[in-house]
């Protein structure tokens, strides 16, 4: 069986716009801790798995999510000659954490086809150069004014994910920043930042007070924790990091 | 990438750098390079960073601020940043942020208004000291 990763992007061509399904496709490699942008063979049942949970950050409805899982699902070889879909054996990599699943609902590129007819509901920007974390800032704050936060508000927010972007610029060098809208509990902004670097040792150690790395004032975290309500880190050494920072319109 | 500059207008015996927008770290960096050369080329007495056209700054733009600032200040300028807005000053609390060591002023006007009462406290310092010597 051929490299499956040309049929899969094809199908998530049917529900994202090219380039945001390069990205759905390298996120949920990099969940799965495989490297590089291909899936290999006889690894697209993991790759549905992980799919599953990448793609509440993308698409909002559950019916239309488990369409489009359910669109990949059938390249499997297996699928193909036996339809009733038995939920696959989720990887062993889960342990407990926040994922963006639950909460985030609202994904940005839902129903347009071309990606960027509306910055105010979400956007991605990789993250490689200093002029990308200005980006990344100032998308942020579009979303932020789109969801009528405060001046205030904004200001925090678009500080919150300039901080998060610099921080995959100055330690990892490559990643992206992911803004969208969430409604679950309430309405309200989530930036996550994403990256596949040497992920962060000891979490606990970069939250507390004392701590200032080498590059910052020692605030980075701490200070976008306190910018935003909630920020949640998923890291583990050597697979990468994901911060998820949340704010409800309050 | 090559950025537009950030121009420095000297003004009397002073440096004013006015900053509008999101600035990349490469400008920065340059901008701290020219204050620096400007300083030693010419004979500024103080210096003047206005903000108010910035709506973000993060740990590291603040950082690269106050090492501006502090650079100035070593080569014996008086550093002044100016106009930070008040959501932008409010966000860099919030952080734990602060710029110690570094004069602020509301806007450019107060900041110029500091520079010259730092002077006069200055030269009636001198004043006082060359009247001793007398």
């Amino acid at each position: 069986m051929p490299d499956p990763t040309e049929d899969v992007l094809g199908a998530l061509g049917d529900y994202f716009p090219p380039a945001i399904a390069r990205a759905v496709l390298r996120s949920t490699l990099r969940r799965g801790e495989v490297a590089g942008e291909r899936i290999q063979e006889g690894e697209l049942s993991d790759f549905v798995a992980e799919l599953e949970r990448t793609l509440p950050m993308y698409i909002v409805d559950p019916a239309r999510r488990g369409e489009c899982v359910g669109r990949i699902r059938r390249l499997l070889p297996s699928e193909r000659r036996e339809p009733p879909p038995s939920p696959r054996p989720r990887p062993p990599r889960d342990t407990p954490r926040a994922p963006p699943a639950p909460l985030n609902a609202v994904a940005g590129f839902e129903g347009h086809a071309n990606g960027s007819s509306d910055r105010g509901s979400g956007g991605i920007v990789r993250i490689r150069t200093a002029r990308d974390v200005v980006d990344a800032c100032d998308l942020a704050r579009e979303v932020a004014r789109k969801l009528s936060f405060s001046l205030l508000d904004q200001t925090k927010i678009a500080t919150a994910a300039s901080e998060l972007a610099r921080n995959i610029l100055l330690y990892v060098g490559d990643g992206e920043l992911r803004v969208s809208v969430v409604e679950v509990p309430k309405r309200g902004i989530q930036i996550a930042a994403v990256d596949s670097g040497a992920g962060i040792p000891d979490v606990n150690l970069v939250m507390n007070n004392g701590y200032r790395s080498r590059t910052g004032m020692g605030m980075g975290l701490k200070g976008t924790k306190r910018l935003m309500d909630d920020l949640a880190i998923e890291s583990r050494a050597g697979t990468g990091t994901t911060v998820v920072a949340t704010k409800l319109v309050s | 990438m090559q950025e537009a500059r950030i121009p420095i207008i000297g003004l009397y015996d002073d440096l004013i750098v006015p900053i509008q927008g999101a600035i990349a770290d490469d400008v920065m960096v340059a901008l701290q390079a020219d204050v620096t050369r400007r300083i030693q080329d010419g004979n500024a007495r103080g210096l003047i960073v206005d903000v108010s056209g910035v709506e973000t700054l993060d740990s590291f733009m603040t950082r690269n601020l106050r090492d501006l600032a502090l650079s100035a200040r070593l080569m014996g300028v008086t550093a002044v940043v100016s106009g930070l807005r008040p959501a932008v000053a409010i966000t860099l609390v919030e952080m734990g942020l602060e710029i110690p060591g570094v004069h602020t002023a509301l806007n450019l006007e107060r900041a110029l208004e500091l520079l010259r009462a730092t002077r006069e406290e200055e030269a009636r310092d001198l004043g006082e000291l060359e009247g001793d010597d007398a």
